[in-house]
């Protein structure tokens, strides 16, 4: 028997955005560059990965950013920092500045300012 | 504390403040600003760059934009104003010799240091363009540098640059090579590498490989902006650019664009501060500005050409004189005291203004160009070169007697008592005097190849055009860009009737289509960047016809392209930038008119065996000056506008001097005072008097009024005492862009002048007021064009077949359609045979002593290949005898054959065959797959009994065809259609003023002279019908009024001898449905 064509053959969901932002919390510090952060302490919920950032104009929402979960990490240097301006013809332009920072515990981390609404979010590069 | 100085290597954890600058840290000059010259890759106009620079501290700024110097010396005085000492450079892409071709080039930034590496850059950029092996696309081959790099400073590792791109790929070895033969090509200390910081991704690697490749190969390094905007608010303008330029959208250009709004001119503190870590890129910044010159037009160091002197004579000006007073003596059969006096003025001043190798050099072009004429079979070797010029001269230079004895200008000066002033001032040239000359289409086209050949590319060039966006260009490159649907783009761009973007917004709130787009995503954009782009450059295109020539290389002042058609080449600079740099510009322009002359002439000769001279033809003929004095001008050179058939009538021009005064009277500086108006009035008896006594001399053939530029220059000699170059100055100051402080110097400086010489400030202020920024005629030039004129209309007047032949031929002239031309041939006895294939010829052929039959090209998809098919088969076997016959023996394709069954080219075989059935025949005789005509078999039995064609049948047929009806006029047949009532143009001839009138016609043309009213012609049977729409009328019937036969009803005004109907209101009218105005309006106005 022949299938009906209009049958949906996917359920939707089955494509998962890889490497979406996670919102973190920054300290700034000397032109506005990341002093210390949160981003490798957080946990983040499953709510958090699987709805806010199935696009970006989640990083847009009112949601409050998460809080601070315990003491923030020093950034030890900054290593690069750069800026993103794109897609202002859509509704959702992009805006960011990102720094690439070394923290006091060794790591090496991306973060990245959206520079519509000011909030920082952690997305490795 | 947090370091932010990104330069630093990676694993440097030291907290630095950044606050540790002094003084000499905190300079820096930007050497690698790129304007709008860059085409689409600058999003910024020089004024813009310089201004900005100067708000930011700027004591220099270096412009180096991508493969062109278009921008240097308008950039030189731009800077000059704002006291920034100007750098000269280009970006380049440059290529290794045997290096890959498949690869991306590498980038190089060249600054003249020197003079010589101003012209060594001018140098390499023309050689980059002209060795390119692809137009638009140059690359500096290393054969070509080699040895033209002396003056010249380079910057290597831009982030475009193959270095770059290296050091980013680790290949350092690769990158320090490289650098290696960059240090071996340029001259010690002159070549740096370039460190760009635009917060892009990337950027700190590349610097920090940077700075270690320079270490290796010894070679200090520089800080530059890259910059490609003055301000960040064009970021948006710059991606909609780079759309444009790869033709792709914004969403397709990822890769292309830039990655962020951050190109843009930084202040010299912030690139301290963002280089302070290694504050020799900033301090060598500052090393290069100071060794540069600064740059300007006195740098081009163009000097008038030198003339070989032939044997005999000891000087140019010997020369010169001989060849001068040999043509007078030709001319004038002996040289009288006037003549000989005219003539030593002009040899002094000529020898006084060192003006010798220039005149010289004009003869040697204008040979040149007799040689081509001679070639095309125009004149012969023995005729005396002046006595038959191959062109006519136009502009001011038309008041030189020595011009009309060189063979440059077809006017006797002395006839109309021309003043030499404008040309050529007694005291000093300003600026460099050119000479214009108009010449027939086949004679420019070989001449402008010929100088090529005599002169060389490296040292004759056309001048170039800088075409420019405007609002139709704006929506479609823009909308395309942002995605935005092209068939609403279209409309858009065709509904758009300002000439400004800026008004974009306004022009879609008033259009109900678009009103409800103007806060749209995308419509919003193309607005915005709309505004922005309008009247940015697009290119380099050639002028119609000015040509540099110089006896120096070329090349060593300003670069040379190959032009879009092969065998020419242009300058990088516009006429207005070449005469800045005083070069010679010669302009060499078509003339349709001329070329229609010359057929025209050619073929009274062939049928009277006599060739009129045409020169020589009675100025004061009555009958030619009735005719235009009646406004019947259509196809007459300079009086055939809308413009001029109403004011001719009211001129009424009864020798040669009062048709100059009206080919002068409509241009936009006379009419800007009202001038055209109370000239007419003046002209017809109304009262009036000078403002001043002294401005008899300057305005008395005029009545008073400004027509000519010469005017304004005597009467600020006469009025305010200013020397011919002063008085000169102001009235070319008038014409500069933001020249209010200046012109405002000038006020003051001429009514003081007036007030020394008696005339009092109020008047003086008068006579200032009447001066404008508007175009008008040298007198001269309009005596020149007055002549042309004269000699067309003459030729209507006595032979209008031929007349009539060769406008068709001569075609496009850009005026009236060939209906129009035909209708009027109409009125003068010539009547317009359609096309034969038995009869044709190429093109049109008098064929009758009062008809002529259109040539097979005028039929829509007959080239000249098709045409001479036929033509030649036919002179080799006979006429046609049968349609199978022209299918057989020409060779034609199907659609081919439809057109010229269709035009009516194919009705007098067949025994007159009837066009449906010849139709159904050639769809018998093709394959209708293939479309090659089949096999010539009887096809009787397949033939069908069709309807005979009709007169809408033929019309049609004719109209897509040939876009004439020759039997007949769209309005004749429309006119079965219509009510009485609809009048005619005859019958509006007998309409008093104010009477109501409806009318229809077929539109001709719509004018709308600065936004104001809007005029238009219609078209019936018996002539045309002017319309004037106010405002509020056009803004409700524009669209109606847009279709291409409308009627209209309204208020007939007959004022000083002009007629036109003010429009109050419009009804389309459709082919297929004639009936379209309301009841209402004119009861059974249509059946």
């Amino acid at each position: 028997m022949v299938k009906n064509p209009r049958t949906q053959t996917g359920t939707g969901t089955s494509h998962r955005p890889l490497n979406m932002p996670i919102p973190v919390t920054v300290q700034t510090g000397q032109e506005e560059s990341p002093a210390a952060t949160d981003a490798l302490r957080r946990r983040h919920t499953a709510e958090e990965r699987r709805t806010d950032y199935t696009h970006r104009r989640a990083l847009r929402t009112t949601r409050p950013h998460p809080q601070s979960e315990g003491p923030l990490v020093k950034v030890a240097s900054i290593i690069d920092m750069w800026e993103i301006c794109d897609e202002w013809w859509r509704k959702d332009p992009i805006k960011r500045r990102y720094w690439k920072v070394k923290l006091e515990s060794g790591h090496d981390l991306t973060l990245f300012q959206d520079m519509e609404n000011g909030r920082w979010f952690q997305q490795d590069y | 504390m947090v370091s932010t100085g990104l330069l630093e290597p990676a694993n440097d954890t030291t907290a630095e403040t950044g606050e540790q600058g002094d003084d000499r840290m905190n300079r820096y000059v930007e050497l690698h600003a790129m304007s709008w010259y860059s085409f689409m890759e600058g999003a910024s106009s020089i004024d813009e760059m310089v201004g900005s620079a100067h708000e930011l501290g700027y004591t220099a700024l270096g412009l180096a934009d991508r493969h062109n110097l278009t921008g240097a010396i308008e950039f030189a005085d731009a800077a000059e104003e704002f006291g920034i000492k100007p750098i000269i450079g280009v970006t380049l892409n440059y290529r290794w010799k045997n290096s890959d071709t498949q690869h991306q080039p590498d980038t190089v930034t060249m600054i003249a240091e020197t003079q010589r590496g101003y012209a060594n850059i001018a140098n390499l950029v023309s050689f980059a363009h002209i060795v390119a092996e692809e137009r638009g696309k140059p690359v500096l081959k290393e054969r070509n540098a080699r040895g033209r790099t002396d003056g010249i400073i380079a910057l290597v590792g831009s982030p475009e640059s193959q270095i770059a791109r290296m050091l980013m790929n680790n290949q350092i070895d690769l990158a320090v090579q490289s650098l290696h033969r960059f240090k071996e090509l340029f001259a010690p200390d002159c070549l740096f590498i370039e460190m760009q910081r635009h917060y892009v991704h990337g950027d700190a690697v590349r610097n920090r490989h940077l700075l270690r490749v320079a270490e290796i190969a010894d070679i200090p390094v520089v800080a530059t902006g890259g910059v490609v905007y003055h301000d960040r608010s064009r970021s948006r303008l710059h991606d909609v650019m780079t759309a444009i330029r790869y033709n792709l959208t914004l969403e397709t250009s990822h890769v292309q664009r830039k990655a962020n709004s951050r190109y843009e001119l930084r202040a010299p503190d912030e690139m301290c501060h963002l280089f302070r870590q290694y504050p020799d890129a900033t301090q060598n910044s500052i090393a290069i500005a100071d060794r540069c010159i600064a740059f300007g037009a006195d740098r081009i160091n163009y000097s008038f050409p030198q003339e070989p002197v032939p044997d005999g004579f000891a000087t140019e000006q010997e020369y010169l004189e001989t060849i001068c007073t040999d043509a007078a003596k030709r001319r004038y059969g002996a040289i009288d005291e006037k003549v000989q006096a005219r003539l030593d003025k002009e040899f002094a001043l000529i020898k006084k203004h060192g003006l010798t190798g220039f005149f010289l050099l004009y003869n040697r072009v204008i040979e040149l160009a007799r040689d081509v004429a001679i070639d095309l079979g125009h004149t012969s070797r023995e005729i005396p070169l002046e006595e038959r010029p191959p062109g006519r001269g136009r502009g001011s230079s038309v008041a030189m007697l020595v011009g009309t004895l060189m063979g440059l200008s077809h006017i006797d000066p002395m006839e109309h008592d021309l003043p030499l002033e404008r040309f050529l001032p007694d005291d000093m040239l300003a600026n460099t005097p050119d000479i214009d000359l108009d010449f027939p289409r086949d004679i420019r086209e070989k001449l402008i190849l010929r100088v090529f050949e005599e002169f060389g590319w490296d040292h004759a060039a056309l001048a170039a055009m800088v075409p420019t966006y405007r609002i139709k260009g704006v929506i479609r490159d823009v909308g395309k860009a942002l995605g935005l649907p092209q068939h609403q783009l279209d409309a858009l761009s065709k509904l758009s009737e300002s000439r400004s973007a800026q008004q974009l917004r306004d022009e879609m709130l008033s259009n109900p289509a678009f009103r409800e787009k103007v806060d749209e995503p995308g419509w919003r954009d193309l607005i915005e960047i709309g505004s922005q782009l309008q009247g940015f450059p697009k290119g380099l295109a050639q002028h119609p016809g000015g040509m540099i020539i110089s006896s120096k290389p070329l090349i060593d002042m300003t670069p040379v392209q190959p032009s879009a058609i092969q065998g020419r080449y242009i300058c990088q600079w516009d006429k207005d930038t070449a005469d800045r740099a005083k070069f010679l510009k010669i302009d060499f322009l078509a003339l349709g008119a001329l070329s229609q002359m010359q057929e025209c002439l050619r073929l009274i000769a062939d049928r009277t065996g006599k060739y009129i001279d045409i020169s020589r033809v009675d100025l004061g003929d009555i009958d030619v000056y009735k005719d235009l004095a009646s406004g019947d001008t259509v196809g007459i050179f300079q009086v055939e506008s809308a413009a001029q058939m109403q004011t001719i009538t009211r001129v009424r021009p009864k020798n040669l001097y009062d048709l100059a005064l009206e080919v002068a009277a409509v241009r936009p500086g006379v009419g800007a005072n009202n001038g055209v108006a109370e000239f007419i009035r003046r002209r017809n008896g109304q009262y009036w008097n000078y403002d001043h006594p002294l401005e008899q001399n300057a305005l008395e053939k005029s009545l008073g009024i400004i027509l000519f530029q010469d005017q304004v220059v005597q009467l600020g000699m006469d009025i305010a005492g200013m020397t011919p170059t002063q008085s000169d100055q102001m009235r070319r100051a008038f014409q500069r862009r933001n020249n209010k402080p200046t012109v405002a110097r000038y006020r003051d400086q001429f009514i003081s002048g007036a007030v020394e010489r008696g005339v009092d400030k109020a008047t003086a202020d008068v006579i200032f007021q009447k001066f404008n920024p508007h175009y008008m005629f040298p007198e001269a030039h309009a005596v020149a064009f007055a002549a042309t004129t004269f000699h067309m209309a003459w030729l209507r007047t006595h032979h209008p077949n031929e007349f009539y032949t060769s406008i068709f031929n001569a075609q496009p002239m850009g005026f009236w359609p060939l209906e129009t031309l035909k209708q009027d041939a109409a009125k003068r006895g010539v009547t317009v045979l359609r096309p034969d294939v038995n009869m044709s010829g190429i093109m049109c052929v008098p064929e009758t002593d009062d008809s002529f039959r259109l040539g097979l090209t005028f039929i829509r998809g007959i080239d000249e290949a098709s045409a001479t098919a036929v033509i030649e088969n036919r002179h080799r076997q006979g006429p046609y005898r049968s349609l199978a016959d022209v299918v057989s023996r020409s060779g034609l394709q199907r659609q081919t054959i439809e057109s010229l069954v269709k035009a009516g080219a194919c009705d007098g075989i067949n025994d007159g065959g009837d066009r449906r059935r010849l139709l159904w025949e050639v769809g018998l005789r093709y394959d209708a797959d293939r479309g090659q005509p089949r096999l010539d078999i009887p096809i009787d039995h397949e033939m069908a009994d069709l309807l005979r064609t009709d007169v809408t049948d033929q019309m049609v047929f004719e109209y897509q065809t040939i876009g004439l009806w020759t039997d007949g006029h769209v309005m004749s047949y429309l006119r079965s259609y219509m009510d009485d009532r609809v009048i005619d143009s005859r019958g509006i001839n007998d309409l008093a003023h104010s009477s109501h009138v409806t009318t229809a016609g077929k539109v001709l043309r719509r004018q709308k002279p600065l936004g104001k009213m809007v005029f238009m012609t219609l078209e019936d049977e018996f002539g045309l019908i002017p319309l004037a729409v106010a405002p509020t009328e056009w803004k409700i019937y524009k669209d109606t009024l847009k279709h291409p036969i409308v009627a209209v009803s309204g208020t007939l005004s007959r004022e000083d001898n002009t007629v036109n109907i003010h429009v109050r209101r419009a009804w389309p009218i459709n082919l297929s449905r004639p009936i379209q105005m309301p009841q209402q309006d004119i009861s059974k106005n249509f059946r």
